[in-house]
């Protein structure tokens, strides 16, 4: 018989109170494991999630706020810029020559607590979602009049004007009539893979949106309808939940004219307003992003922000303290279940102390006894390790849900982050978790010590002599 | 086989003071004999199985078998020589209440380095009248029972000799004699050395030899000197 099944033996003989121990164990582990794999997984999203473009410009603000809103859809609002600036990073403007991609985004609207994003057809021609990765459209085609085209959509005919246009009345009478025939193609949206099925909309279903940035907003005033076009194939990104429509067609809806005046036609340029401009700047320039930065940055109008910057300060100043104070308790809960393994083993010793004269004197060695505790250790640690492994899991699978609607990360049962460890040539990625396995080893090591010392002295000749 | 030669024991007090126990000049046990080793409580016999077994080493003398002197021994080379070839039968509290009885056989195989022979182990519960009992675990057997997986478990081995301190003592009249019986056929099957302490008359006259350890042992003779 080995001395591994002796320990275990010895474990299932204290039935409740290796149970007990286990379960300790396992709630410490499950804690860290928890904290660990949420903190890797936004940690990695929140650093990796540039999406294309490295520069966000926007009203003068809240760096932060500004870079949640465009990124990951989270937060309050930010203040608004006119086109006119927009129109600076055209190619006729006075950044023009520093940009490759310029893409507007404009925000205020919801529909059932997904953001809308208008913006150009552009933004998923232009911009890759993640080094690589193209936008693709699973369902439908890209909102505008140019996609709309390409797979084959006509024109609406144009209605024949009215002969007889020449009073004032009939002008106003031919006002109203255009009210209800919208240019073609503006009020389209493409929407990202879970706000579709979390909203249930399908490609040509039409959906209201409602103003302000969630529902809870004050101003509930719902908008003429918008025609769903596409549905984008999942990225793994917070534009997964977000609704992107025409920004043609998102002036024209009540309340988006700066003045707040009803327009018909394309809004005239001096009533429209931009929340954000995204920007991918000309990689044959030098340092086009400082230079552009800085001189946005100097002027009243704007101010230009580095996502990556921005989230590495906000997980560097907030995230990762919390984090850590999360893993520092987690990992005292750990400590407490290593003295419960004590506790437990030293309480058995009594019993154990006879167990031990009789193993003794079967001829037994003291290395031999002291190995068998060392293993229940061993295994009771692991044990929980293994336990608190899987219902660690098990929470993060349950808390996924709620994780995505407040951060817009995707977490699933099985979510390993991977830590890399640099070698000489390329690097090592081993899961975060992995770094338990020692960590518990050296506990149970620990932890079996004092109770392995006490069945080292045990006298066998006095044990012995009380057993009989 | 067994020659032990000027064995002394004398036990530490908490008091600082040192107590006389074992002063034994000669005594041997030849291969497969059965003898009892007879004496008052507190004599000192459970002392010397414990010293013949290797468990406790003597203060002076030698202790040798088949010519190894096992006070001469580190004590992780006694364990192993105890492993080996001693057996060794408690009063009460031989088994270990985790396993089964088939396992506490078993676990007796498993200290002395060779491979854990599990038909051996079957069989010699068979011999002991429990072949159907293997599985059941020491609380569900009878302390009878639990004596005679005892002896099972003290031979699986093969050993030399068999120390059995009391074997019989917490058991009622009617299967005292049986474990007894059984403990001596099997040992004579065997061909193992029987030592059995007991303060039973009954017991002990069922023996060609008996020893009195009042007679072997000189330690109050020499207190007295
Ligand atoms: N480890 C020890 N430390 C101190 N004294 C001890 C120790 N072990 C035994 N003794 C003492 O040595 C004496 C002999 O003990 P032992 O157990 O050998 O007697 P015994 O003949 O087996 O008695 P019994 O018939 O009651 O079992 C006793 O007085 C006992 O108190
Ligand atoms: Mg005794």
């Amino acid at each position: 018989m080995s001395l591994w099944k002796i320990a275990l033996r010895s474990i299932e003989q204290r039935g409740i109170a290796s149970v007990l121990t286990i379960l300790s164990m396992a709630l410490g582990v499950a804690l860290v494991v928890v904290v660990l794999v949420v903190h890797g997984v936004i940690d990695k999203t929140f650093r990796t999630t540039a999406g294309g473009y490295e520069m966000i410009v926007g009203g003068k603000g809240s760096p932060l706020d500004l870079v949640l809103n465009t990124v990951y859809h989270l937060g309050r609002a930010t203040e608004p810029m006119s086109w006119t600036f927009y129109k600076e990073f055209l190619p006729e403007g006075k950044y023009g020559g520093y940009v490759q991609h310029a893409i507007p985004y404009c925000l205020g609207d919801n529909y059932e607590g997904h953001r809308i994003v208008a913006t150009t057809p552009e933004m998923f021609t232009s911009f890759e979602f993640a080094p690589g990765e193209t936008y693709e459209i699973g369902a439908g085609r890209n909102f505008g009049q140019a996609a709309a085209l390409a797979s084959g959509e006509k024109l609406p005919e144009r209605k024949p004007a009215k002969v007889l246009a020449d009073d004032d009345d009939a002008a106003a009478e031919e006002e109203h009539h255009h009210h209800h025939a919208a240019p073609p193609f503006v009020n389209e949206a493409v929407i990202g893979a879970l706000a579709a099925r979390q909203t249930g909309l399908k490609v040509g279903d039409s959906f209201k949106p409602t103003h302000g940035v969630t529902t809870s907003a004050e101003d509930g005033h719902e908008h003429d309808p918008v025609k769903v076009v596409g549905i984008l194939k999942p990225t793994g990104t917070p534009n997964d939940k977000a609704i992107f429509m025409n920004i043609e067609g998102f002036f024209l809806l009540d309340g988006h004219s700066k003045s707040g005046a009803h327009h018909h036609g394309p809004l005239p340029e001096e009533e429209r307003e931009v929340t954000a401009v995204l920007v991918k700047t000309n990689p044959e320039v030098q340092m086009a992003g400082m230079l552009v930065s800085k001189n946005i940055n100097e002027g009243q109008v704007a101010m230009a922000v580095f996502p990556v910057a921005e989230i590495r300060r906000l997980l560097d100043t907030t995230v990762g303290p919390v984090s850590t104070l999360l893993l520092i308790v987690a990992g005292m809960i750990v400590v407490v279940a290593g003295i419960g393994i004590i506790v437990s083993i030293y309480n058995s010793m009594n019993e154990r102390r006879k167990e031990i004269a009789v193993m003794r004197s079967l001829g037994a060695s003291r290395f031999s006894i002291v190995s068998i505790v060392m293993m229940e250790s061993l295994l009771l640690a692991l044990a929980g390790g293994v336990c608190g492994f899987v219902l660690g899991h098990a929470l993060i699978g349950l808390s996924g849900g709620f994780l995505l609607d407040k951060t817009g990360v995707q977490i699933s049962f099985l979510q390993f982050p991977m830590w890399e460890i640099p070698l000489a040539q390329g690097a090592l990625l081993v899961p975060i978790e992995l770094v338990l396995l020692p960590a518990l080893i050296m506990l149970a090591g620990l932890v079996g010590y004092f109770p392995a010392v006490a069945a080292y002295r045990t006298d066998v000749s006095r044990a012995l002599s009380n057993a009989t | 086989m067994l020659k032990l030669r000027d064995v002394r024991k004398s036990f530490t007090l908490p008091d600082g003071s040192t107590l006389p126990i074992l002063n034994v000049e000669r005594f041997e046990v030849a291969a497969g004999e059965q003898l009892v080793l007879a004496g008052q409580s507190g004599s000192g016999k459970t002392t010397l199985l414990h010293i013949i077994a290797g468990i406790t080493r003597p203060d002076a003398g030698s202790v040798s078998f088949d010519g190894t002197d096992l006070a001469k021994l580190s004590e992780a080379a006694r364990d192993r020589f105890r492993a080996r070839h001693i057996g060794y039968v408690f009063q009460t509290f031989n088994l270990l209440p985790g396993f089964s009885a088939l396992e506490n056989v078993v676990l007796g195989m498993s200290f002395c380095g060779t491979k854990v022979d599990e038909s051996r182990a079957r069989h010699l519960l068979d011999r002991v009248g429990l072949g159907k009992r293997l599985s059941h675990k020491p609380a569900t057997l009878s302390v009878g029972e639990q004596q005679r997986v005892a002896v099972a478990r003290a031979l699986a081995n093969k050993p030399k000799l068999l120390l059995a301190d009391e074997p019989t003592a917490s058991i009622d009249a009617r299967n005292q004699q049986q474990v007894l019986d059984l403990i001596r056929e099997t040992c004579r099957e065997e061909k193992v050395a029987l030592l059995l302490v007991t303060h039973a008359p009954i017991v002990a006259e069922q023996f060609e030899r008996v020893e009195k350890l009042e007679e072997l042992n000189r330690v109050n003779e020499v207190a007295a000197r």
